[in-house]
């Protein structure tokens, strides 16, 4: 047997095992999928730190995964080109995938004209990621690409192209030439870990609320240091809130047994609520909060619901 | 206008904007913008002084002397095409063209480069332009071609006065040993006397100066106008000096504008400003006078009257970095929002509460998290201050903070990159906030209030009492008063009192105003300080009161002392060697063996030895143990116990640090947060409160405290956390206004409280502890 084929045959048993058969006919209910790839350290202490970020980022994935399978953490020595080539092949024969997040976590560089994701043996360029990317048939596609030089993604990775599905795009830089070692994936996971990120206290921290987290928390970081900030968050796309990427609390426990229709009623009311916000500047003020006041006291009645049905099966 | 506009307008003026006596006043104009710094600028007026002035140049010069400016430019603009380019540079320069003049003086000493004199009058023109490190070089080659050369050695004294140090005085006292009757050499000298108030000794100079100048058919209104400044400094505003200048040139403003430097110098803002008017009325093209007329009017907070001066400054001389800078600045001064609060106060022995409006000027990025402290550290600063020096503010006080510290270095001395943290303009005080510098890098409470004691002091003697006095005051309350507990004085300090630095105290001022060694001015400070402590502590503080009404009755140093005390200045020298020998002995006397101790102290730490940095610190501690700032034994004995897993010692020396007086943000976060797990959550929330007079700009901060205070019940505390913590955009802005609405709920603020949880839940509509306190609020149980 040639090298060649030896190295294929590893690569498909390894993605295999990782629950993806290469091949195999799409299955009937949508897919959530999460590929967390953890990149080159350089240095042991980066190395650990990448390997502790992609795997905090793909526990929280499975907590609120359909399937631990769809849930894909490549790091450390399987972190290679051929090897994440393999796997979006695999990923690219689904139809069934309704939202793929792509995190890309490590160091990145940027020559002035191509930026590459450095993992071990060759890096992956931003062409490279980009085919591979467009691979996946979803829905919607989240790319977080956490590294230095990110940024330069945002001219390679077109947010705006609807043949591949909604794509939202977020960077830790907001241009290639920011080079240094970067803060953000230590506050992503802090976001995606903590309920503080959730900022509307619906117990699921969406992606746009991820993002907030992270860019507020590396700006406080450099502003209270009084250091020059060397990264600048970025995000590209429409419609970030509709990714959900972790969960928390009752929600997290029970979702599946509230009923739909509960869920439904508390979106309504939370739609009713957000289009009285916009309408702020043109109501008269106490109007307005008396407005507010009943809407709320209907999702609090919707709310308490939920709760009990929660609770109910959790007995 | 904004600036960018008169930037287009001017352009086109400014080859005919008059120029020559206007050139020279730059110099002037430099001592005054930089004297707050105590740093000696240019003192000289260049062309006048030249003994080898060209004939040409000199009928220009006197055309120009006796103040018929067109008639002067007639005279010099010819000779910018003088075959000399030495005389050309000369006219160029006397025009107002100092770049060209740069050039031409550049390409004559390629021609003769031999020629000391050149390079002398090519220094003198950088001196000119404010820029004396430029220009000490040329002087020093001067001297190399010709060691006799004195128009170069009072250009390099000159010169060297800018900086600190004693090589200036020492080239004067040269030039005045070898040359007595040099009349540049004189003015310099009376200058410095002026500046210390020394008036009868400025005027002998000044008599000289007139006697050598008559004799060598010297023009002599520089010295008419420094005797007119001892006169002002008398408080003669008549002065016999000032009617001479204008009978000799009728358009002479240097007669009004030099003495503004010594009002500027001893903080008289209003007074400099009216004599700035007078200069602006007979010299209209006076730029340097219309610019420092458009600062102090700034710095007196008429903002539109020093816009109107600093544009008039602009149009006639665009390169003056002063101006610029400051036209710059009140651009920015959109930026600021101004809030208005009451100051309430009580004299001693009334029974009545009487009031004055505080201005706070705040940047509006940070307008919002840091006003509850600014103002509450303010009042708290009026009501102490004016019971203490029985003095109720007659004004509205201003408080402006800066973000950017470059904005405040102008604001202060119109040039960015000073040093400063604040200063006091009479009712307005200007200064860093604490966003301004890394964190724990100063303690802006400690500022502020410094800055507040000095509108007392100020006003108290009506602007007469000496700088050291003011200064000593302000560090005493800092240290008696202030909101950081102890008395902090510096390692360097200590060493220059070991080395029996101090100043006799009638000659302290010179401490402040023309340092002889690098760090003089912060020695004056603690000096002054620690004077103003052991009066207070020996004689009673109601006599430091006594003494800012002696001078405000005038009298100087000697005699309010003398007056108050009932000693001589000497004696009070005296005392305070006892003082420091009461109250620092120890530290003086042990000074190299506790420097010793520190500094193996810290080699352990950095090698991780952890018994002898204990033992080393434990002997430091028993010499000096008041050190917090940087390589403090109590922050190394907290990491050696720490290293040892001895946590409660570790939290002990952190605290004792702490008691001390520490103040590194970091560091007393992490003592709140031991103290909180030790369950010792009062002392905890006292370290948390500490930390908002240091570093405030801090989300977890006013997170913590607030929840602390709701805790305890104090829920006004509560509401001025969880506002400024609202004023730092936190990431979850929900959770603060629940906590908002929990203590307007706690103080029965059912309105106020709804309002709040309404506001939590635009931001968070499924929150549900919000939601339950909404139906708690609105009685809706449905």
């Amino acid at each position: 047997m040639s090298r060649a084929k030896l190295k294929l045959l590893k690569i498909i048993s390894l993605i295999s095992a990782l629950g993806i058969a290469p091949g195999i006919a799409p299955i009937a209910n949508a897919a959530n999928v999460t590929v967390v790839i953890g990149g080159l350290g350089g240095s042991e202490a980066f190395a650990e730190k990448f390997d502790n970020y992609a795997t905090a980022i793909a526990d929280e994935a499975k907590r609120i995964a359909s399937a631990e399978t769809d849930v894909i953490l490549l790091h450390g020595s399987a972190a290679k080109k051929e090897i994440i080539t393999a796997l979006f092949d695999a990923l690219s024969t689904r139809t069934d995938i309704n939202s793929f997040n792509a995190y890309f976590i490590g160091h990145g560089s940027f020559d002035g004209r191509s930026y590459k994701f450095n993992i071990p043996g060759p890096d992956i360029n931003d062409t490279e990621l980009l085919e591979l990317l467009n691979k996946v048939k979803a829905q919607q596609q989240l790319i977080v690409a956490a590294t230095s030089s990110s940024g330069a993604l945002l001219e390679v990775i077109d947010t705006g192209d609807q043949t591949v599905g909604q794509r939202v795009l977020i960077t830790a830089t907001k241009n290639g030439r920011e080079k240094t070692a970067v803060l953000f994936p230590e506050y992503l996971v802090e976001a995606l870990t903590t309920p503080a990120a959730d900022t509307d206290k619906n117990e699921s921290i969406t992606a746009l609320e991820v993002f907030n987290y992270a860019n507020s928390a590396v700006e406080g970081y450099y502003e209270t240091e009084k250091l020059l900030a060397p990264e600048h968050p970025r995000m590209q796309g429409e419609n970030a809130e509709s990714f959900e990427l972790a969960r928390y609390g009752a929600l997290l426990a029970a979702r599946d047994q509230v009923p739909e229709e509960l869920l439904a009623t508390r979106e309504t009311l939370a739609n009713q609520v957000s289009t009285l916000r916009s309408r702020k500047d043109d109501i008269d003020e106490d109007e307005y909060f008396d407005t507010l006041q009943d809407l709320m006291l209907q999702l609090s009645d919707v709310q308490s619901q939920i709760d009990a049905a929660s609770e109910q099966s959790e007995n | 206008m904004s600036f960018k506009s008169i930037t287009t307008r001017q352009t086109d003026r400014r080859n005919v904007a008059p120029l020559r006596r206007t050139a020279l006043s730059a110099l002037v104009k430099a001592a005054v913008a930089t004297s707050i710094l105590s740093v000696a600028a240019p003192l000289v007026h260049a062309e006048e002084y030249d003994p080898n002035r060209n004939s040409q140049l000199l009928e220009c010069d006197q055309i120009y002397d006796r103040g018929d400016i067109d008639a002067a430019i007639s005279c010099y603009t010819p000779l910018k095409s003088d075959p000399s380019l030495a005389v050309a540079a000369e006219a160029a320069w006397a025009l107002g063209n100092t770049r060209q003049a740069n050039e031409l003086f550049r390409r004559a000493v390629q021609e003769q480069p031999n020629n000391p004199h050149l390079r002398a009058r090519w220094g003198r023109l950088f001196l000119s332009t404010h820029q004396p490190s430029s220009a000490a070089p040329l002087f020093r080659e001067a001297l190399l071609m010709d060691p006799n050369l004195v128009h170069a050695k009072t250009g390099l004294a000159a010169a060297l006065l800018s900086q600190p140090g004693a090589e200036a005085r020492k080239l004067l006292n040269e030039i005045a040993s070898d040359h007595p009757d040099n009349v540049e050499a004189l003015l310099m000298m009376a200058r410095l006397q002026l500046e210390t108030r020394n008036l009868d000794q400025a005027d002998q100079l000044l008599d000289r100066a007139l006697k050598s100048a008559e004799a060598s058919n010297i023009v002599p209104l520089d010295i008419y106008a420094l005797k007119a400044s001892a006169d002002m400094l008398r408080d003669n505003e008549n002065s016999q000096w000032t009617r001479k200048a204008l009978e000799y040139s009728p358009a002479y403003g240097d007669v009004f504008y030099v003495p503004a430097h010594y009002h500027l110098i001893n903080y008289r803002y209003v007074e400099a400003v009216d004599v700035l008017q007078k200069a602006v009325e007979v010299q209209p093209t006076h730029w340097s006078a219309h610019s420092q007329l458009g600062i102090n009017l700034l710095r007196l907070n008429d903002i539109e009257g020093a816009k109107k001066h600093l544009e008039i400054a602009y149009s006639g001389d665009p390169y003056d970095t002063a101006t610029v800078n400051t036209l710059k600045l009140l651009d920015t001064l959109e930026e600021y929002k101004d809030l208005d609060t009451i100051a309430t106060f009580r004299l001693p022995n009334t029974s009545n509460d009487a009031t004055v409006p505080v201005v706070m000027r705040l940047h509006k990025s940070e307008a919002k998290y840091l006003s509850p402290y600014v103002e509450e550290l303010t009042l708290k600063a009026v009501a102490t201050f004016s019971e203490r020096y029985d003095f109720a503010p007659q004004e509205p006080l201003i408080v402006e903070l800066f973000p950017n510290h470059d904005d405040f270095a102008v604001r202060t001395v119109s040039t960015p990159g000073v040093g400063l943290l604040g200063v006091a303009f009479g009712y307005l005080i200007a200064m860093d906030s604490p966003s301004a510098r890394a964190p724990g890098e100063f303690h802006w409470g400690s500022t502020l209030w410094h800055e507040l004691a000095h509108i007392f002091s100020i006003k108290k003697s009506n602007h007469r009492m000496p700088r050291w006095f003011t200064e000593g005051i302000s560090v005493y309350e800092e240290w008696a008063t202030g909101p950081l507990p102890g008395r902090h004085i510096p390692v360097d300090v200590l060493q220059a009192i070991q080395e029996n630095k101090l100043l006799p105290v009638k000659d302290l001022d010179s401490g402040f105003v023309r340092p002889t060694y690098p760090n003089q001015v912060n020695v004056s400070y603690m000096q002054a300080g620690l004077i103003c402590t052991m009066i207070s502590e020996f004689w009673g503080h109601d006599k430091l009161t006594e003494m800012l009404v002696e001078y405000e009755k005038r009298q100087d140093t000697t005699q309010a002392v003398r007056t108050v005390l009932g000693i001589s200045t000497e004696e009070l020298d005296r005392n305070l060697d006892r003082y420091i020998e009461m109250n620092l002995g120890t530290v003086i006397s042990q000074f190299d063996t506790w420097k010793e101790l520190i500094s193996s102290m810290n080699n352990a730490v950095q090698n991780k030895q952890w018994t002898t940095v204990i033992a080393l610190a434990n002997q430091a501690n028993d010499i000096y143990p008041e050190y917090v700032a940087s390589g403090s034994t109590w922050l190394a004995m907290h990491d050696a116990y720490e290293a040892n897993g001895d946590l409660a010692k570790a939290i002990t020396a952190l605290e004792t640090w702490f008691d001390y007086g520490g103040y590194q943000p970091d560091m007393l976060h992490q003592l709140a947060h031991r103290l909180r797990d030790q369950g010792r959550t009062d002392r905890a929330t006292e370290v948390l409160e500490a930390i908002n007079w240091v570093s405030p700009n801090s989300i977890d901060l006013h997170e913590r405290l607030g929840k602390d205070y709701l805790a305890r019940g104090d829920n006004e505390a509560a509401l001025r956390e969880f506002h400024s913590l609202l004023g730092l955009d936190p990431h979850d802005k929900s959770v603060v206004h629940l906590n908002i609405a929990y203590a307007y709920k706690n103080l029965n603020d059912k309105k106020r409280a709804t309002r709040n949880v309404l506001q939590a839940l635009e931001y968070a509509p499924f929150f549900r502890e919000a939601q339950d306190l909404l139906v708690e609020l609105t009685g809706d149980s449905s």
